[in-house]
């Protein structure tokens, strides 16, 4: 019996070439697959890096914006879900760097934009979910990243390293940090809240 | 006779058990002979078990390994470690079985799907007719674009043609269509301060700046569009097309067209509401095979965000239009002859006489119906303590309510039309006469205006305050009529038969309300009869003043982003650029504003929606930054110095493009209310224009004294060009003429509220200050006292000035005086 994983680890790399090449013919019809394909996997990801709709918004149309006039550099070689996280990650890092040079002195009024439901698991256990979102949006980007790449998508460190352009230690570093983090969230947050 | 010793290698190699069978045997004979060497095996064999040992290493240190062996990540010889560490330290045993869990508890976090307007921009840019052309600039290269010239022409084309008649009314013989309400044509978005307007023969919605009555974007829906419904708590636009029996929903923050459904119904669908508990749509309907209003109808439900149907309820009347109380949850289903009132099970709770429109009070519960009585009108209220029926002159158009609990209403009489105010006890008064006929009309509470739209044109003015007689076809008001503290509202000179009537509410009271804003500064101060100077907070100095309807951008000394908001006369810092920006030129359109920094060489992109820098673009290019200009689809224009292109920037894709402009180079510019970009060309000593819309580009050879430093297109597409020397020429069509010379640079050219042009530019020396005047040389300049940096008019033609030393300068109209 077929391996799941390498099912779908299959299957996705026919997708690709499939895409690769109807990016010669068409780029318009080749975004159009793609976005389709991986709407939902990037404006989550980015949802989870910056906790703000709308900014996950912006930021998707963005990446595919890019993925877009990109699309001719796509070679065979490529495999398009991580490319897209590439992009994403580095988009998202602008995204913040950018945030950075803005100080607030009045919050606006965010007209039209939409907050993310709180929705409950089985359990109705809404608050630690909203904890790990508070948590993830709080994390240095490059961190929560990485830690996301592994948690959503289970890519290697390999793969995530070559994702965020830098060396496999560095990216062990990275997912260690950032799960450092969350136990010290959780500690400050149990001791405000021991019940 | 001994013999040699082991060496070092073959030491090393029989510890590793890598010796040949034979030299492991002569080996092992020698050490059990030799003190010495079996010393050195021994040594030898302890160091290699020590090293074989899993590393001791403390909980810091172990952190990366522990979260990779967690994630399997780990190698064999650090797994060793990890389980060593484990062992012995009960708190990692806990943090890595908490680790364990994690990547399962970030995978359940719901998957959501980025909203319909990323979707749509995605759709939009793959389907862009120029999808494959590269005129993009991106970093260096320009691209060349587009050369098309033709000689010696400027077009003049009015602003605002259209047909001139309401839908469904006093067409003879149409069928479906005379069912179809007159009202619905205009809606207010208070959520994004938009003016919705149906141009039914143009198959679009206009999206119109409620102060301006600009046009914004014109939304294309296709079909015939015959109703329009806001959606405010989900912050759409719903328009009904009858004949394809089709709900078009528009994304109030994109203004674009997010979905179309078709309503199965048997009918005609008549009217769109969105129903008192905003989860609903509801669509009128008559009966299939029926015409006219005296059979039956029916109400069609659908699911607001889906818009699946969910029920379709019969009715015993064809309603022509359907009214929800947010209020009580009740809707009223309005024919011609009778209206029904439902509760929210829609069970007939009342019947009251058919009409052409109906409204509920804001105060009461009182439902008000407008109602064709011979030729003429009479509203009909219902409910507790109702007053009793009220006759107009003038044929029925459309009813709506206003805050106080009064009405507005709507009628037509020979050509042009009259709207009348109705207090809540149901007398009249006051009305106004407009020149245009109208077909629905709507009352934005933050100006005290009120709209009527017909046939996808719109005229504004203020509200009645007293009976008129005298026909006004002035398109806006004047003054805002701010509650004034006798209770008196204020008289509206434009709408009173006197031009000398008596003096206005006070501005000063007007001005004191926005005193109580959030930015809480202190009130304004009086200059003199007409003038008015409002103080900024300490250290807010206008330096760079950039207008776009009826807000004045600007950059203060402390590099923050500010706005003025003229029809509130309130003030807002947005936020601070970095310390290092250096802003040269700020543009502002109707949903973004630009500062563009070209020592640093970026721009940052304010979105004056979410009032905050959105984007922030680096362009080495920006550094030769001639002017600027914003147009209508809130792109930004970019002439660079001595280069024969222009640079077009797109805040919503941010991208930058090029164009090409037949070796021009541009001095000035402006973007016309159409999109057309308007130049000059100084060193040729040419103006031209290009239209996007056609790709076609037109010049006039024009030779003048001094260079060019404004540009602006009034609302008649009369050019009006100032220059260095003081010149202020109009250009219309060909001809080309001097309007005033003012001997004194022109600083800037806008249009007010009406779409004429003004001047602002220093004083005569020795004078002092600025003065501002319209562009025709029609009125005398008026003077302010200081320096001035920008002008910008509010709907009620106040002028608003930036102050670099820390106020906005207010000037009422002259007439106001």
């Amino acid at each position: 019996m077929m391996n799941p994983a390498m099912d779908a680890a299959g299957r996705a790399t026919v997708a690709d070439a499939k895409i690769v090449a109807l990016a010669r013919e068409s780029r318009g019809e080749a975004l159009q697959l793609i976005y389709a394909a991986h709407k939902v996997r990037i404006y989550t990801f980015l949802l989870r890096l910056l906790a703000d709709p709308a900014a996950a918004d912006d930021l998707t149309q963005d990446v595919f914006t890019k993925a877009y006039q990109a699309l001719g550099s796509l070679t065979s070689e490529h495999r398009v879900l991580p490319w897209l996280y590439r992009i994403a990650t580095n988009t998202a890092i602008d995204h913040i760097r950018r945030r950075k040079r803005f100080t607030w002195l009045r919050v606006g009024r965010l007209a039209g934009t939409r907050e993310e439901p709180l929705m409950k698991d089985e359990h109705g256990a809404v608050p630690e979910r909203d904890q790990l979102r508070r948590v993830l949006a709080t994390l240095p980007v490059e961190q929560a990243a990485a830690l996301l790449l592994h948690a959503l998508e289970g890519y290697s460190y390999k793969e995530i390293a070559e994702i965020q352009h830098c060396s496999v230690t560095a990216v062990r570093s990275r997912i260690a940090r950032a799960r450092q983090k969350f136990r010290t969230e959780y500690a400050t947050t149990e001791a405000r809240h021991p019940s | 006779m001994g013999i040699a010793h082991l060496s070092a290698d073959e030491l090393s190699a029989l510890i590793d058990g890598e010796l040949r069978a034979q030299a492991e045997l002569r080996a092992r004979l020698h050490i059990g002979e030799c003190v010495s060497c079996s010393a050195k095996y021994a040594e030898g064999m302890r160091l290699d078990e020590a090293l074989r040992e899993p590393l001791a290493v403390g909980c810091d240190e172990i952190v990366d390994l522990l979260s990779a062996a967690v994630d399997g990540e780990a190698n064999q010889v650090d797994q060793a470690i990890v389980r060593n560490h484990l062992a012995g330290c009960e708190s990692c045993e806990r943090r890595s079985q908490a680790w364990a869990s994690m990547a399962a508890e970030i995978r359940s976090l719901p998957r959501l799907t980025p909203s319909a307007r990323v979707d749509l921009a995605i759709r939009d840019l793959v389907e862009r007719p120029d999808a494959r052309q590269t005129w993009r600039v991106r970093g260096t290269g320009v691209r060349a674009f587009i050369a098309v010239a033709a000689a010696a022409i400027v077009v003049a084309v009015g602003l605002m043609p259209g047909p001139e008649l309401p839908v469904g009314y006093n067409t003879p013989g149409t069928t479906e269509r005379t069912l179809v309400a007159g009202v619905q044509q205009i809606v207010l978005n208070p959520r994004n301060n938009t003016l919705y307007v149906l141009d039914p023969n143009g198959a679009a919605v206009d999206a119109r700046d409620p102060g301006t009555n600009f046009v914004k974007t014109r939304i294309a829906v296709g079909g015939r569009p015959t109703a329009l419904a806001l959606n405010e708590s989900a912050n759409t636009i719903l328009v009904l097309d009858a004949e394809r029996k089709r709900v078009t929903e528009i994304d109030a923050v994109t203004n674009t067209v997010t979905s179309a459904t078709t309503v199965a119904v048997t009918g005609t669908p008549t009217s769109i509401s969105v129903g008192a508990s905003a989860t609903q749509i509801l669509v009128g309907t008559t009966s299939s095979g029926q015409s006219n209003s005296t059979g039956g109808g029916a109400l069609a439900v659908l699911d607001s965000s889906t818009k699946h149907l969910e029920t379709v309820r019969e009715t015993s009347i064809a309603p022509a239009l359907v009214v929800p109380d947010q209020q009580t949850g009740r809707t009223a289903l309005v024919s011609a002859q009778t209206t029904t009132l439902v509760d929210s099970s829609y069970n007939v709770v009342a019947t009251v006489p058919g009409g052409v429109s109906a409204t509920f009070s804001r105060q009461s519960d009182n439902l008000a119906v407008l109602s064709a009585a011979g030729a003429d009108s009479v509203v009909t209220f219902a409910g507790t303590n109702a007053p009793s029926a009220l006759s107009l002159r003038g044929e029925p158009r459309a009813i709506t309510s206003l805050p106080d609990g009064g009405f507005l209403v709507l009628v037509t009489t020979g050509g042009g039309s009259r709207v009348s105010k109705i207090t809540r006890d149901g007398t009249l008064a006051g009305s106004v006469d407009l020149a245009v006929p109208g077909g629905d009309l709507v009352y934005d509470g933050a100006t005290n205006l009120f709209a009527v739209a017909s046939g996808g044109r719109v005229d504004m003015a203020q509200i009645p305050t007293e009976v008129s007689s005298v026909a006004t076809p002035r398109p806006t008001g004047s003054n805002p009529a701010s509650p004034s503290p006798s209770g008196t509202p204020a008289t509206s000179p434009s709408a009173s038969p006197s031009p000398t009537a008596q003096p206005s509410a006070s501005p000063a009271i007007a001005l004191t309300s926005a005193t109580t804003g959030p930015s809480g500064v202190a009130k304004a101060r009086q200059l003199s009869a007409d003038l008015y100077s409002y103080p900024l907070p300490a250290g807010v100095e206008p330096l760079i003043v950039a207008t776009h309807g009826s807000r004045l951008w600007f950059v203060d000394s402390r590099n923050g982003i500010d706005v003025f908001d003229t029809k509130t006369s309130e003030y807002y810092g947005i936020g601070k650029l970095d310390g290092g920006a250096r802003v040269s030129y700020l543009a502002a359109g109707s949903e973004y504003v630009f500062a563009v920094d070209t020592t640093s060489g970026q721009i940052d992109v304010v979105s004056s929606v979410q009032e905050r820098v959105v984007l922030t673009y680096p362009m080495s290019a920006l550094a030769n930054v001639e002017t600027v200009a914003v147009g209508p689809d809130d792109r930004l224009w970019l002439a660079l110095r001595n280069a024969p292109y222009l640079l077009v920037f797109d805040p919503k894709l941010g991208r930058m493009d090029s164009l090409y402009l037949a070796g021009a180079r541009v001095a000035a510019l402006t973007v016309d209310a159409k999109g057309r970009v308007v130049y000059a060309d100084d060193l040729r000593g040419a103006v031209g224009m290009f239209d996007p819309a056609t790709n076609h580009l037109y010049e006039v050879a024009f030779h003048k004294r001094g260079t060019t430093t404004a540009l602006v297109s009034d609302a008649d597409a009369t050019l009006w060009l100032g220059t260095t020397t003081g010149e202020i020429y109009a250009v219309a069509g060909t001809n080309v003429t001097l309007s005033v010379s003012l001997q004194r640079p022109v600083t800037t050219l806008v249009t007010d509220q009406r779409g004429r042009a003004w001047y602002l530019a220093p004083s005569r020396p020795g004078a002092g200050g600025f003065g501002f005047g319209p562009a025709d040389g029609s009125q005398a300049a008026r003077p302010v006292p200081g320096p001035a940096a920008g002008l910008a008019f509010n709907a009620v033609g106040w002028a608003f000035l930036g102050d670099p030393r820390g106020a906005v300068y207010i000037a009422l109209p002259a007439d106001e005086r």
